[in-house]
């Protein structure tokens, strides 16, 4: 069997590049086609869950919440991969990406359960307070890392 | 059945690497990348993938197509007709086999 060597036709600097080109296109496309309206709502559904874990609240509250977090989460994702115009992942890209985007709010969550679980704030307003930077947090995210056409 | 541009597909082939000069064309070798990522994309997904123009990425789509490396197929989905575009299978392992070589080219640097 021949053993490669450098095709003469073709640069190891070029073909360096091109391999960059097919990763960047790779990387854009794992992130392309997520419109704003997922990001709204998959950040309302976490919302709702950073409420019923930090805010204390009465019944039939808990419930409401813990319904209203699953009911945002699968109808945001169901509709999104409805309207998705990428179809049938081959690779697993999809998934990691959308794990990825929840990494600033899972740090958001962690520091203000541990305030919440070891400090004296009780107050239920501070609860609140961290559903609401989790949502900017989130949708700041996702709208940032997500792939945006500049070209119309 | 599609037919081959004479020249276009055959590999540059100099005893070593074997690189696909209809596919290494950057654009359209981008856009193999992000079709091999899905089973099919619809035309203006891609479009957002490679942000040029639709004329453009048309005529990279008309290459491919012509050499048998990507397939369309139009459906209609909310009244709208879509084109949703698709890598053959010899498309696929042309791809495979262009990034193979140009990993050879630089792991032989």
């Amino acid at each position: 069997m021949e053993t490669n060597k450098t095709d003469s036709q073709i640069s190891a600097a070029e073909a360096a590049a091109s391999l960059a080109a097919v990763a960047d296109s790779r990387s854009k496309a794992k992130r392309a086609d997520y419109p704003v309206w997922f990001w709204l709502g998959a950040g309302a559904a976490l919302v709702t869950l950073v409420v019923f874990l930090l805010v204390p609240l009465a019944e039939p509250w808990p419930t409401v919440t813990n319904c209203a977090t699953i009911a945002l989460a699968a109808g945001t994702y169901f509709a999104l991969h409805r309207v998705r115009r990428m179809r049938g992942p081959r690779t697993s890209a999809t998934a990691w990406w959308e794990l990825l985007s929840l990494v600033p709010v899972v740090v958001v969550m962690v520091v203000a359960g541990l305030f919440h679980r070891f400090g004296p704030w009780q107050n239920p307003f501070a609860g609140l307070l961290t559903a609401v930077v989790v949502f900017v947090v989130f949708v700041a995210t996702g709208l940032a890392i997500s792939t945006r056409p500049t070209r119309r | 059945m599609t037919t081959k541009s004479e020249g276009d597909t055959q590999p540059s082939h100099d005893g070593g690497a074997e690189l696909n000069t209809v596919i290494h064309a950057p654009v359209r070798l981008r856009l193999c990348a992000a079709l091999q990522m899905y089973d099919k994309v619809e035309f203006g997904g891609m479009l957002e993938v490679l942000d040029i123009s639709k004329s453009a990425l048309s005529k990279h789509v008309t290459t491919l197509t012509a050499a048998g490396y990507v397939e369309q197929r139009r459906a209609v989905r909310e009244t709208r007709q879509r084109v949703w575009l698709r890598l053959t299978p010899a498309g696929r392992t042309a791809y495979h086999d262009h990034v193979a070589a140009l990993r050879a080219i630089v792991d032989g640097q």
